[in-house]
């Protein structure tokens, strides 16, 4: 069955797949700055998530890495592979990115950010911050600012009974 | 310090600097400084302002209120019952000081602060609109009223204008006065004076003005016996003359200072701006009431005569005396000199006051008609009893008498010390040393003063010592009396023990019908020793001559006392290594010669002067505060808690204790000592802030050994000895008599048979075979006699000393060891975190929208994904990829 073109854009892009927010040169038409419309044809049934696509060979697509299907949800692939066959024409194996696909909505999910690169929070714990567990090193003490317990003024707690004398006379002695 | 709320004080650029007009050349703490306008330019706050326009980096002198009275003090409770402000019980509206603090627990119908600011101040006129004299702070409606706020300055000081009733900040106040800036700590005493009456019967009584120590002499002309009734009890401060040192002090000037609550039961300030109550916070208001607080010390400047003179009050201020002024023979204070004056006020005269709108409320007074409580009536009779004690000329008093005279002095102490400054009892210690035993000292706690004082040469551990002026105590009125922090522990300052809270004489002691106390008081007594006195008694102890033992009469006659066997009289030395009066702050009777038994050390044999300082019975414990330090790590880092950081706090004499860093960090801590002076064990006492957390037993004092020549086992084997020898020379002597009879004996029997037939009777016969048989025998008991008297003699030649061991040493390993405490932090030791953020992240725990929280390296832990519309497999994806970190 023959479907009709699919216009996609293809490009490239050196940004970590992790990435939202992607950097993408796309293959433009010669002599201007609009990216130019590839005409690809689908073979057979098709998962538009992970799309084969045929089209005619270009050797810029070649060195490409990324691709946009606007009919297909606005949908942004990266090029997982691509084999040339005979007859003049390229196949193209996709995966959807599904970061870039939908950028703009995710940012607005609510989450629970457990690290990050901008949003330190000094006193959550980071059990993965490099720490040499072999060496340690102490900082100057903290020193009371207390002097009482200064030698050579040593004083004696004296424990003294009361003494009461009593008088009293010896007897005589008997004969 | 707290966050300053510039809604209040205004942005700190329009602030006042508060200088002094001081003489650059001369000791700062040789004299007192104002803090008063530009001394070339004093009309107008307007000038000033714009003159002194600074931005500073201390942009208000918080030496206009360079301390505050805690929570315990009289100043911060202070009730209202009604419409009369005073130490007031809600129940019965009498109550005096004394009730009024053992009754603070129970909150109610009272202004009660953490900390309550008070400012000393001098200036020439209760506060009156417009008046041009003197120094002036003076703000006119419409020109500059928008700085007003900017002086901080206790509305004591402002007074109670009726402008202010509009509630906005046209104000139209003139200030005359002149305030205390810097008080020189060292050469500035404080002396109370106690107000009193002799009777409460008439009305309109006089009252007299007397030192404390006069006052609790019953010897002196005026004391409690003459004058019961108290009234109030003041200030007066001496100040020393330029150029004395500590061992030459003279101090001359004395400055007549009060205390003065104002207020204001009308409804007239009630739209004041709370801002304007800087001599206290915002809280100071009371109820609906615009209830009017402020303490002002200090004495009126005035500015025609140029002297010094008491303050009285303000308008509306209790003890307001309608300014009556008493020209004393003073000179101008202006050319830099007048601390050389010799300037004392009659004082009697000027506190003639007649109590105003308000009650007297300075320092410290009383104010009730309890049980002991006098209640000075007008005896007006068509006056109702209302009328009678709301009459003008009434005063409230409290009646001092021999069984409380002591709690007073106390009570005195107590209130004068919360100042912070050096204090003395009455007038005649004015000059002594700052270390002398009757010179005081009130102890600050975070600038706080609380009515604790030290005395003698624990006034030099105080940070008063150190400081030239009290504007060096890092008090700042602005700060809240309680940190909003939420780190503070407001609770459980109870625990907090005080020396001599624990006391023989509770408890259940009793043994049978005998109270063992009465035994434990009648037996025992405690005296601390230093080094010399101890040094005293060991040669006292081995003073006599050992060849000589028959001497020893003489020798226990006079070391001894010849009636008791010293060494039964000592209980236990303990030996600390360092002054435990100086440390422990410990009240002692007075140095005395210690008896041991009957023995008083004199001069003859003691020539070192073996005084001790005879302590009391509930001395035995004592308390030493260290003080307290900041955590050294403020919890504000993972880094600094453990595993990666560990605090260890040694305690000298205790041993070291790990402080957990999560339970202390951003707190203080805080060491004192709880001691057994009479065993040496101590209780080392660890808090965080107020709240006690960690407990350890450690040997402070050690057990000195202890043995000494057992005189009385001497003394008694030489007079068995003696007596012995004393017995057989008087057998010897009836021995001698037995022979003697026994020869006549036989010379009688010759005789009779001689005498008669020329033959033996059998009489005869008989004599003389008894007279020669007991002839034998008192010879034989003789010569035996003789054995025992040598025995006796040879005993008493060769008798041993003995000696006896009394306690045996402890070990004094503590005693050796280092004596600082201290805190100190391991922690460990990080590796090179280059780009750890960026490819790790930083340890995070929020929640919110991703977007509102990370940029970058971000893992989530959970992630909500409704609202994405992707297909569910996608949503896994997304769930999956957040949760292993990444880059938004």
């Amino acid at each position: 069955m023959a479907a009709d073109a699919l216009n996609v854009f293809i490009g490239s892009t050196s940004d970590d797949p992790r990435k939202l927010d992607k950097t993408i040169t796309w293959l433009v038409q010669s002599g201007t700055t609009t990216p130019f419309e590839f005409k690809c044809y689908i073979t057979g049934n098709c998962d538009i998530l992970n799309p084969t696509l045929v089209l005619a060979y270009d050797s810029n697509v070649v060195g490409s890495n990324y691709a946009n299907i606007p009919s297909w949800g606005n949908r942004y692939y990266f090029i997982t592979s691509i084999q040339v066959i005979p007859g003049g024409k390229m196949m193209l194996s996709l995966s959807v990115d599904v970061l870039k696909t939908y950028e703009t909505a995710i940012k607005e999910c609510y989450c629970c950010v457990t690290r990050s690169e901008s949003a330190e929070v000094n006193w959550v714990t980071d059990t993965c911050y490099p720490i040499n567990p072999n060496e340690k090193y102490i900082p100057p003490s903290t020193l009371f600012n207390f002097s009482g317990f200064t030698t050579g003024q040593d004083t004696y707690f004296v424990d003294i009974a009361e003494f009461k004398q009593y008088t009293f006379e010896l007897p005589e002695l008997p004969d | 310090m707290a966050e300053i709320d510039k809604t209040i004080w205004g942005d700190e650029e329009d602030w006042v600097d508060i200088i002094s007009n001081y003489d650059s050349g001369v000791p700062v703490k040789e004299r007192i400084q104002y803090a008063s306008l530009d001394s070339t330019d004093a009309s107008t706050i307007e000038n000033y302002i714009l003159a002194h326009k600074i931005n500073t980096s201390q942009p208000i002198d918080q030496s206009l209120c360079y301390g505050a009275l805690g929570d315990k003090m009289p100043l911060s409770n202070i009730s209202n019952t009604a419409g009369a402000v005073g130490w007031r019980n809600e129940e019965d509206g009498n109550t005096p000081y004394r009730s009024y603090i053992a009754n603070l627990q129970t909150s109610g119908n009272r202004d009660t602060r953490e900390a309550t600011n008070y400012v000393f101040g001098t200036w020439t006129t209760p506060v009156e609109i417009n008046m041009e004299k003197g120094a002036q702070l003076y703000i006119r409606q419409g020109q500059r009223s928008d700085r007003f706020h900017q002086f901080w300055i206790p509305d004591s000081l402002i007074g109670n204008v009726s402008e202010w009733s509009s509630g906005d900040k046209e104000y139209n106040p003139t200030i005359n006065t002149k305030l205390l800036a810097r008080i020189p700590v060292k050469n500035m005493i404080a002396i109370p004076r106690v107000k009193c009456l002799s009777d409460v019967t008439a009305t309109g009584a006089t009252a007299s003005y007397v030192d404390l120590l006069d006052y609790i002499n019953p010897q002196s002309n005026i004391n409690y016996t003459t004058h019961p009734y108290v009234v109030t009890v003041g200030l007066v401060f001496a100040t020393a003359q330029g150029g004395v040192t500590e061992t030459n002090i003279n101090r001359n000037l004395t400055i007549r200072l009060n205390t003065c609550v104002i207020t204001s039961p009308t409804n007239m300030m009630k739209n004041m701006p709370y801002y304007q109550y800087g001599g206290w916070d915002k809280n100071a208001r009371y109820n609906d009431y615009a209830y009017h607080y402020a303490s002002c010390i200090g004495s009126h400047y005035r500015n025609s005569v140029d002297c010094m003179m008491p303050i009285m009050g303000l308008i509306n201020a209790p003890l307001r005396t309608d300014t009556k002024f008493q020209d004393v023979n003073v000179k101008s204070d202006r050319d830099g000199n007048w601390d050389l004056f010799d300037v004392r006020f009659d004082l009697g005269t000027t506190e003639q006051a007649t109590l105003g709108g308000g009650y007297a409320l300075p320092m410290y007074s009383w104010a009730g008609k309890e049980p002991n409580i006098y209640l000075v009536e007008d005896h007006d009779p068509n006056h109702t009893d209302g009328q009678k004690y709301q009459n003008s000329t009434t005063y409230w008093a409290w009646e001092i008498n021999a069984s409380n005279v002591e709690e007073f002095r106390q009570d005195v102490r107590h209130a004068t010390a919360g100042f912070g400054l050096f204090f003395v009892e009455g007038d005649a210690n004015r000059n002594l040393p700052l270390d002398d035993e009757n010179m005081f000292l009130g102890i600050l706690e975070d600038g706080v003063g609380n009515g604790e004082y030290s005395h003698g040469p624990a006034n030099r551990n105080q940070d008063q010592w150190n400081w030239d002026d009290m504007h060096e105590n890092d008090y700042n009125p602005l700060d809240p009396p309680v940190p909003d922090d939420g780190k503070t522990d407001p609770y459980n300052t109870s625990v907090l023990p005080n020396r001599g809270l624990f006391s023989p004489y509770s408890g259940s002691w009793i043994m049978d019908n005998l109270a063992l106390y009465d035994v434990i008081d009648a037996s025992t007594d405690f005296y601390i020793a230093m080094q010399n006195a101890i040094e005293d008694y060991n040669t006292a102890a081995l003073d006599w001559d050992f060849t000589n033992p028959l001497d020893f009469d003489s020798y226990l006659q006079r070391q001894w006392g010849g009636k008791s066997n010293p060494i039964d009289c000592f209980t236990s030395i303990v030996h600390y290594p360092f002054n435990i009066k100086t440390v422990a702050n410990i009240n002692t009777s007075g140095q005395t010669r210690v008896q041991v038994g009957s023995w008083v050390p004199d001069h003859d044999i003691i020539t070192s002067g073996a005084l001790c300082d005879k302590v009391g019975l509930a001395t035995q414990y004592g308390i030493i505060d260290c003080g307290s330090v900041s955590f050294p790590v403020t919890g504000t880092d993972f880094r600094d808690y453990e595993p990666y950081t560990t605090a260890t706090l040694y305690v000298p004499f205790c041993g070291s204790v790990q402080l957990e860093c999560q339970v202390y960090a951003g707190y203080s801590v805080r060491l004192k000592y709880l001691v057994d002076w009479r065993t040496g064990m101590c209780l080392a006492l660890v808090y965080r802030d107020n709240l006690i957390m960690e407990v350890l037993p450690g040997t402070m004092g050690n057990r000195i050994n202890l043995s000494m020549q057992d005189v009385a086992t001497y003394t008694g084997q030489l007079a068995n000895a003696a007596i012995q020898e004393q017995g057989l020379h008087k057998q010897r002597f009836n021995n001698f008599l037995g022979t003697v009879g026994n020869l006549v004996k036989i010379a009688a029997g010759v005789a009779i048979t001689a005498g008669s037939d020329g033959a033996l009777s059998p009489i005869g016969l008989s004599m003389m075979t008894s007279g020669a048989t007991g002839l034998v025998g008192n010879y034989q008991s003789m010569s035996q006699r003789k054995v025992a008297e040598n025995s006796v003699t040879y005993n008493i030649a060769t008798a041993q000393v003995p000696t006896r061991q009394i306690s045996t040493a402890t070990a004094s390993v503590n005693a050796c060891n280092e004596m600082v405490p201290r805190i100190v932090l391991i922690k460990s030791v990080e590796e090179d975190a280059t780009n750890y953020g960026h490819t790790v992240g930083y340890a995070c725990l929020k929640y919110g929208a991703l977007k509102d929280i990370s940029t970058g390296y971000t893992v989530c832990q959970t992630i909500d994904t409704n609202g994405i519309n992707a297909t569910e497999t996608e949503k896994e994806q997304i769930r999956s990829l957040l949760t292993g970190g990444v880059y938004v």
